[in-house]
This record gives C-alpha cells, structure tokens and sequence, in this order.
C-alpha cells in the first residue's frame, strides 16, 4: 500500500507547504529530485560567469499572459488519431457504461 | 502610500486578474509591484489598466494607485455597487478577459449587474463569449445564482477589430450555497456553437461536419448549431470559431473552443476543438479544467459548512489560485485522490470549509 501512495502526489503539501513553481509541479513526481530534470541540466551546462537572462524573459513574455484558455499542444491533441484511445473514451458517455456495452455495438 | 503596510503584498504581472479579485471581495488592500521591470515596455498592459478602471466602475469608494512608471500598483477595494455598467474593452484582450473578473463578483454587488461589454468576443486566450454563456454561467447555478442571471450576445467582434457587444445580468444573493458535487455521471449529450462572421457561412457548416465525424461514434444526443450574425451585427474583422461542452447525466460540463487562425482550414479548427473536448472529458471530475477557480472560489465563499467537489488534476492557474486564496481568506483545501483505491486516476476530492461570506454590499429590499 505504501510504495501505491508513493506514485500519487501529495498535493495539499505541494500546494501549501512548498514554494514551487505550479509548472513544477505538475511537471515532477514529488520523489524525483530536481536535478534528474533534464532541462536543468542542459542550462547548468551553459551557465558560467553570465546568465543569459533574455532568455527566461522572453519565455515569460509568451507565457504569461493571464489566460484561461491554455494552450492548445496539437502534437499532444494526435494521440486522439488512435483507435484505441478512442474507444477506450466510450467508458465516459452513457452508451458505454460499465455494467455492458448493449448500446455500444 | 501610507496604506502599503497594511495590504497584502504580490509581484510581478502574472495573475494580477485573480489577486485584484481577491482583493475586492475580501476588502484587503493588495500591493502588486515589479510588474515586468526588466521587458522592453515596462509596467502594466493596456488591457490590465483598463481592467483596473472596470473595476474602478463596478464598485465604489475604490482607490487604485498606478505607480509613476506603471510597474506598481495599489488598489484599497471598496464595496461591490453593481448596477448599469458600460465599459470599452480595448483591442488587445477579449470581453472574457474582463468578463470573468467581473462574474466572480457579480453575485455579491449592492444591485443587480448590468453590464454592457463591448470588444472581441472570441479569442484564443480567454473563454469566448458562448462558453461563459453555456458553461460558466451553469457552473455559477450551482451556487444558488441563478435568476435572472443571463448573457446577451448582441454582436459579434473577432480579432483584431473586434466591434462586439454584450450584456451581461446577474442576481445578488445574500450567500452561495455549500457545493457538493462528487458524482462526474456519463456524458449523455454534446453541444456546439459554430459560428463565422465576415466569410462564408458555409464554414460553420465545414466544422459541424468534421466535429461530428468524430463525436458521432460516441452517443447519439449530438447537436451543433451554426450561428449566423450579419452586416452590423457581426463586427469589424472576419473570424469563426467552434464551441463544444459536453453535459453529463449529474450535470457536469466539460468544454472546449477553438478559434479562426490564418491558413487553417475549418476542418481542423473543428477537429483541435473536438479532440481538446475529449482530452478534457479524459481528465475527469465534476468541473471543466477552465472553471476551477471559479468553482473552488465559490465554495471558499459558501456559508460555514463543509464543501466538497471533485475535479481532475489542478491545473497551474488553479494552483497559484489556491494559494493566493489561502493568502486572502486563509481558507485551505483538503485535496486527497477521490478514488483511494486507484490514487493515480479517477481526479481529486476538493474539500473545504466555507467562511461564510455574506454578501454586506446588498440593499435590504
């Protein structure tokens, strides 16, 4: 039971008791440490005396904008060309429920 | 600024909308600074002092004070008046923008909203205009706010020149009532608003058409209704844009838009809002990824009992939403897995205590 808990998040703890970034977090799995993360590693590589700090503001710029709406990632939106995927999706509408497919054909 | 001891303190542009919010319906005064210090224009956007202004209608006795180089700001919130309202969205964000600002405190005015909002009504930032008109409204019914409680889509304006026109009318209440809204049901139906203004309205039809192609497999309870809006009505620039919210058999919407882009056909317009639709069913929970932070802010609000809903993942707005909340409020949520069994799917039970908001601003009648 202990090590099912482990891959869940404790989310009230990464919320309130932790100062990271909300992108952190739903990025990470609270039991990796934050130097297996590839991206930190590539900008360690670089970084020497200067930091290139257009960069970051740049990103920000783009990102930041207060949006509802996030944005739409139509590499990610692809994975809804499987078949599989699809009908696996049928266990949420009223045709597929659970107790028999009579309706799903 | 002798009151900048006193009032919560925030930095940087990022969720000014949510903090301003905060700010007025709990009365704390909020310091916002280093408002994009290091960008080539520094301080607040158009759109943000606009925001700022609205806010400045819709209430009274409100001081805002905008730094001299405009990366700091200051707002000492008064009480919530309501009323007839009319107020010019500029260019650079949509109605949305400022419309659902504005939703979050409607229901706690002095006197019924009317606000008239002109501008763009769909964008691919904020929630168009026929999302907060399907969903967000339905989400805030929930809480007890619903007579009367409408919103009139009288022109349409796409980006960039906009030219579009809405009412929006809201009921005060005295207090929201606790959420309790742990059972997601089965999507039972799927509705949709294509609409084009200023090009073929054949392109509406165009992204009905490859929706369906998709959504037909599902159920059959599918309609998709192509709104037309002509000559004056359908504002200054050509655009179109898909709307999709799928209802479950408990009530629970789930949502999805997408918007006209240059060199894109209609077909895949179509198709990016219907598979967003199903990626957001795929998540889970009672409420749509878009509308958490109204629905968590709502019970945060509810009278002192317990609340509890169920959602999928937080997104990262919502997250910084919730500990701005804790800040304001000092209200926290119990989040745990709704399903323990299986912790890493089947969303999240949100649970808090209601502080028991009154509404203080409402004429007694």
């Amino acid at each position: 039971f202990s090590s099912r808990r482990k891959q869940s998040k404790d989310w009230m703890k990464l919320i309130y008791a932790t100062s990271l970034s909300s992108e952190a977090i739903l990025r990470d799995e609270p039991s990796q440490s934050p130097s297996d993360n590839g991206q930190d590693e590539e900008r360690g590589d670089d970084e020497e005396l200067f930091t290139i700090k257009t960069k970051s503001a740049l990103v920000g710029d783009v990102e930041d904008m207060d949006m509802t709406k996030e944005r739409v990632n139509e590499e990610e939106l692809k994975r809804w060309e499987d078949e599989e995927l699809l009908e696996n999706l049928r266990r949420c509408f009223i045709t597929g429920g659970a107790q028999g497919d009579e309706d799903a054909g | 600024m002798a009151l900048s001891g006193t009032a919560l303190h925030f930095s940087t542009h990022q969720y000014l909308r949510h903090r301003l919010v905060l700010s007025v319906l709990s009365g704390k005064p909020v310091k916002i600074d280093k408002i994009r210090p290091e960008d080539k224009n520094p301080g607040l956007r158009d759109y943000e002092v606009s925001l700022l202004r609205l806010l400045e209608k819709v209430t009274n006795g409100t001081v805002i004070e905008i730094s001299y180089t405009g990366t700091a700001v200051l707002l000492k919130p008064g009480v919530i008046s309501g009323g007839s309202v009319i107020h010019e969205c500029p260019p650079s964000r949509s109605i949305g923008y400022f419309l659902e600002a504005v939703i979050m405190l409607a229901p706690f005015a002095k006197s019924p909203f009317q606000l008239t909002l002109r501008g763009i009504t769909t964008d691919d930032r904020d929630l168009s205009v026929d999302l907060i008109r399907t969903v967000t409204l339905p989400h805030l019914q929930l809480f007890g706010v619903s007579d009367g409680l409408e919103l009139r889509i009288k022109k349409r304006g796409s980006p960039p020149g906009g030219g579009g026109e809405i009412q929006f009318l809201c009921p005060i209440v005295k207090q929201v009532k606790t959420l309790n809204f742990v059972d997601q049901g089965k999507i039972k139906r799927i509705r949709g608003i294509a609409h084009a203004v200023r090009v073929s309205p054949q392109f509406s039809n165009r992204m009905i058409e490859a929706s369906r192609s998709v959504l037909n497999r599902y159920i059959p309870d599918i309609y998709l209704y192509s709104d037309v809006y002509k000559g004056q009505e359908s504002g200054k620039s050509p655009g179109y844009a898909l709307s999709l919210l799928a209802e479950s058999t408990t009530g629970a919407l789930h949502c999805s838009e997408a918007v006209s882009q240059p060199g894109v056909a209609p077909e895949d317009i179509a198709l990016i809002a219907t598979r967003s639709l199903l990626s957001e069913i795929q998540k889970g929970g009672c409420v749509d990824g878009k509308h958490q932070s109204l629905v968590l802010l709502m019970m945060v609000l509810g009278s002192e009992d317990v609340g509890r809903c169920r959602m999928g993942e937080p997104t990262p707005r919502t997250i910084q939403f919730l500990r701005d909340v804790k800040e304001f409020f000092g209200t926290s949520f119990k989040i745990v897995p709704a399903n323990p069994s299986e912790p890493t799917s089947g969303g999240l039970l949100f649970s808090c205590y209601g502080t028991g908001y009154m509404n203080i601003n409402r004429s007694i009648a």
